[in-house]
């Protein structure tokens, strides 16, 4: 997804090759992917946003809850008949959604902008960009972009020279998060070393419990979801079968919210700092 | 071929069972080498000492592969027995362990609980769910099905039908509603597929006696539904309690089949096809087909969940997909071969 202009009218080209035009600063936003909510209620002035997504207000998933306008409707899905009646002249969706809807809206003669589930924070930072260009608000986006950047440089100066323990984000389901996710970066970039690229693993994936009690990981990054953070923790604390593992032995299991780990917007760095600080807790100490 | 070789397919199916056994010990993403292998269990029956090395490989294999072993054994022998039941009580070869909506009433209780939530929380949940699902639809289905104590084979046979359609709908509702939460969503597709990956020692604890007393049960009456494949009124004549068998076989398969999905999911072409693949070696005679399908079904499963393991480790393959992968090619190949003569 791209944008032509520097100023209205803009262009909006589709990678499906889709030219679509913008004639002024939309008014009438729907959001309907969680990724959207979470940068356009730091991004622009809440009476243009129309809907935001029902995820957007859970506590366990959404980092946007307090920012919600509350005259904003909740989307429980991106119907397009829902969307049609909020007569929106601009909407986000998910790129996994419904194909069809974003035909029907398109159809309707309403711009839709496809964004990815970025799987970096350089990817997150492009999609600010687009977020800016389209809605108007350029500068405020650099802006988030340039804070998110200042934090990742922060986290980085504190863990820069120390050792990299080898690092496993393990959920209770037993998948792990290779090369090319947000996971991946967190781990590297807060000090450590990510054991899933040793096993040669891409992207969110599941490992075979043997991989993963062979690979021997010195620390072990879970996320509190369906269970709180302590319960995760605990739980493979009490396991027999973990025993072994350098990281229970030595108790570094760390927690790390589920909202914080799973997202892709700019509050991808709160998890990185969280992360970095369960690392290297010395690192932070001030 | 002879159809009649019992013995030598029994012993076959035996040695295929221990190889599969040991190949699954033996081998997977660490290295442990045979003498080792031998000295963590002899450790462990109490029959040596402590073995030196690494001690996590104790864990390794002790609590990962052992239990994962046996339950697969577990459930593959238990599925194929139960399928060769339902073959012979029906006198139908579309008839697999499902036929009574017992596997759909499991994979109710199993999405439940992990929709809910509680799968997370209790490693009991999804087993016991699933059970309890099991259960009841069995009671339902055999209650509708009976009028005056008398319960007609075509009407169960409908009415396990109808309820698996029931059940059927139910956990596509449940999928449907939780795709609001794609994490939920993807954790029961991903049980639906089937697989052996949560196999704990709590599982094999809670599986071996239900699948193991439903199979004696329905390894007990070989005999009578040996006689009933010649009809009712022969198999009465010679002083079988029809009814009486009937109940029983029936309810230990959904006893059997019931546990089997709640441990290891959905888990197709086992329990169909290894009692026509066996019955092509030892005749239609239930003395002979149930125990080679418990020793056959398991020596399949454990070597299908081999290659589940092996394939794309440290990935894995789902189990289901390698069992209807592996055994579909295998099963057309038999029916070509047997087209001429017929299956039955």
């Amino acid at each position: 997804m791209r944008v032509e202009g520097e100023t209205f009218p803009k262009t909006l080209l589709d990678p499906a090759g889709e030219r679509i035009r913008l004639e002024r600063p939309p008014q009438r936003i729907v959001s309907a992917t969680l990724v959207a909510d979470e940068m356009l209620t730091e991004m622009i002035a809440p009476e243009r946003l129309v809907a935001v997504t029902a995820y957007a207000e859970q506590p366990g998933v959404s980092n946007c809850r307090e920012k919600l306008p509350p005259h904003a409707a909740r989307l429980q899905q991106a119907y397009t008949e829902e969307i049609l009646a909020l007569r929106p002249d601009l909407v986000f969706v998910a790129d996994y959604s419904e194909a069809n809807t974003v035909r029907q809206l398109l159809g309707a003669g309403i711009p839709v902008v496809r964004l990815g589930q970025e799987r970096g924070f350089e990817a997150i930072a492009r999609n600010l960009a687009l977020l800016g260009a389209v809605t108007g608000e350029e500068a405020r986006a650099a802006d988030m972009a340039a804070s998110m950047r200042a934090r990742i440089e922060a986290v980085k100066r504190r863990v820069a020279g120390r050792p990299r323990p080898r690092v496993l984000y393990y959920t209770q389901w037993g998948t792990t998060a290779g090369v090319g996710t947000l996971i991946d970066e967190m781990i590297e970039l807060g000090g450590g070393r990510n054991v899933a690229r040793e096993l040669g693993l891409k992207s969110v994936t599941q490992v075979q419990l043997e991989a993963v009690l062979a690979a021997r990981p010195e620390v072990l990054i879970v996320q509190g979801y369906l269970e709180s953070g302590e319960a995760a923790v605990r739980r493979l604390l009490d396991d027999p079968l973990w025993a072994g593992v350098p990281a229970v032995r030595d108790r570094r299991i760390h927690a790390v919210p589920a909202k914080s780990m799973g997202c892709v917007s700019q509050y991808g760095v709160e998890g990185l700092e969280a992360v970095a600080r369960a690392l290297h807790p010395e690192a932070f100490e001030e | 071929m002879s159809r009649r070789a019992g013995a030598p397919v029994l012993l076959a199916c035996l040695l295929a069972l221990a190889g599969g056994m040991l190949f699954g010990l033996r081998y997977g993403i660490v290295d442990l080498p045979a003498g080792r292998i031998v000295g963590i269990l002899a450790h462990a029956l109490g029959l040596a000492g402590e073995p030196g090395g690494e001690s996590w490989h104790a864990a390794v294999l002790l609590d990962v592969r052992l239990p994962r072993v046996l339950l697969g054994a577990l459930v593959g022998g238990g599925l194929a027995l139960c399928g060769a039941a339902m073959q012979g009580l029906f006198r139908n070869p579309l008839a697999s362990p499902g036929v009574l909506g017992v596997s759909t009433g499991a994979a109710v209780g199993a999405v439940l609980a992990l929709y809910l939530g509680l799968a997370a929380q209790s490693i009991w949940a999804l087993p016991l769910l699933g059970t309890l699902g099991a259960a009841v639809t069995a009671f339902v289905v055999y209650g509708v099905a009976t009028r005056r104590g008398q319960t007609p084979l075509g009407t169960l046979l409908l009415a396990g039908i109808a309820f698996g359609s029931l059940n059927g709908a139910i956990t596509a509702f449940i999928l449907s509603i939780s795709l609001a939460d794609y994490r939920i969503a993807g954790q029961i597709m991903y049980w639906t597929l089937g697989g052996l990956d949560r196999a704990t020692w709590d599982y094999v604890k809670l599986a071996a006696p239900a699948i193991l007393l439903g199979s004696a049960a329905i390894v007990y009456h070989a005999r009578d539904l040996d006689a009933l494949l010649l009809g009712e009124t022969q198999a009465a004549s010679v002083g079988v309690d029809v009814p009486r068998v009937r109940r029983r076989v029936i309810l230990a398969t959904a006893l059997v089949t019931g546990v089997a999905v709640s441990v290891a999911g959905a888990i197709g072409f086992v329990g169909l096809v290894i009692p026509h693949i066996l019955r092509f070696f030892v005749g239609p005679a239930h003395r002979w087909l149930f125990p080679a399908s418990l020793l056959g079904g398991a020596a399949f499963l454990v070597l299908a969940d081999l290659f589940a393991r092996w394939a794309i480790a440290p990935e894995e393959l789902r189990l289901g997909v390698v069992t209807a992968a592996v055994g579909a090619p295998f099963f057309i190949f038999l029916l070509l071969r047997r087209r001429k003569e017929g299956w039955w």
